[in-house]
């Protein structure tokens, strides 16, 4: 008995399955490497980040932002334009210690500082003291 | 099966060899690609995990800094080690040697082990051409050496392209803002 020779359209079948087969096998290697360049970038993004916020502490300590501009429900906003980042201070508690006479000796005010580089935020907090002149004396 | 028809799968075959391992060879190069993006990134992030580590842990009750600039001696914390010597304070001298590697090298604090011939420990950081520090104190600015008797305030070290400041203990202390 003579066998029926396999038709050119079987074999394109064939092939196009194996190719379906082959395809899922590449997944793993695409996924591994957006992962890598997505820790990539985060582990840069969050150096960046550090740096912006000694930026924003160096800021702070040459009070070149008033104690004035950091009250407590106006965050005071700026731009670190060299490193691709804006950075947010807001006012997160405030208390006052007071002299043995009862005049204010030193406000105190903690930080919160939050630097932004496009949907990424960090947050830092840093402690500010303004001492008043007889204290400080 | 006629000639024909073997000749055009066999085409087809190859084209769709050529198309599967064209898409394998290009996603192993782009995988390549992000090997090569991410290997300096871990290693920045080391560095700077333990730059961190070391001078957010420099004593603040034995103050000592000192650079030229080039070099950093520091004294810190080291928190446990196997050998009682190398616990708790210790020195340290950051410096870039001559084959271009920045090394920590570490030795007991004369201050607490009064002995000859103290041991040395080395730490290779990473591999870079360029090493440099510079200083700031509050109310004062940056200062490329350091030679007091009280740490700075933040210390910025650029080992090569990588650029990072760092806050020492003192740091902690509040923002001063006088009226």
């Amino acid at each position: 008995m003579r066998r029926r020779p396999y038709l050119l359209l079987e074999v394109v079948v064939a092939l196009g399955l194996v190719a379906l087969c082959a395809l899922p096998l590449l997944r793993p290697l695409f996924a591994a490497t957006r992962h890598e360049l997505k820790i990539a970038s985060a582990l840069h993004l969050q150096l960046r980040a550090d740096q912006a916020f000694a930026e924003v502490r160096q800021q702070l300590y040459n009070n070149d932002i008033a104690w004035t501009a950091l009250r407590k429900g106006r965050p005071y906003t700026g731009n670190l334009p060299d490193l691709g980042f804006t950075f947010k201070i807001s006012e997160q508690t405030k208390f006052r210690k007071h002299t043995n006479t009862g005049e204010t000796g030193a406000t105190y005010r903690l930080l919160n500082i939050t630097v932004t580089s496009g949907d990424q935020s960090f947050t830092y907090e840093l402690f500010a003291e303004r001492i008043y002149p007889s204290v400080a004396a | 099966m006629k000639l024909l028809e073997a000749l055009v799968a066999l085409i087809l075959t190859a084209g769709l060899l050529t198309l599967l391992l064209g898409s394998y060879l290009r996603a192993t190069q782009t995988h390549n690609l992000a090997g090569q993006e991410l290997w300096p990134a871990i290693e920045e992030h080391a560095l700077h995990q333990r730059l961190t580590q070391l001078i957010t842990n420099t004593s603040a009750t034995d103050p000592h800094v000192s650079c030229d600039g080039q070099t950093l001696t520091f004294i810190f914390h080291n928190d446990v080690d196997d050998d009682p010597q190398f616990s708790a304070e210790v020195v340290g001298h950051l410096a870039l040697d001559s084959h271009n590697r920045v090394v920590l090298t570490t030795w007991p604090s004369p201050h607490r082990w009064d002995v000859p011939n103290l041991p040395t420990r080395h730490e290779t950081l990473t591999h870079a051409s360029t090493l440099t520090f510079s200083f700031f104190e509050r109310e004062e600015g940056w200062f490329d050496s350091w030679q007091r008797d009280e740490l700075p305030t933040l210390i910025k070290i650029k080992v090569g392209d990588f650029n990072q400041t760092y806050a020492l203990p003192n740091a902690n202390k509040p923002v001063r803002y006088r009226k």
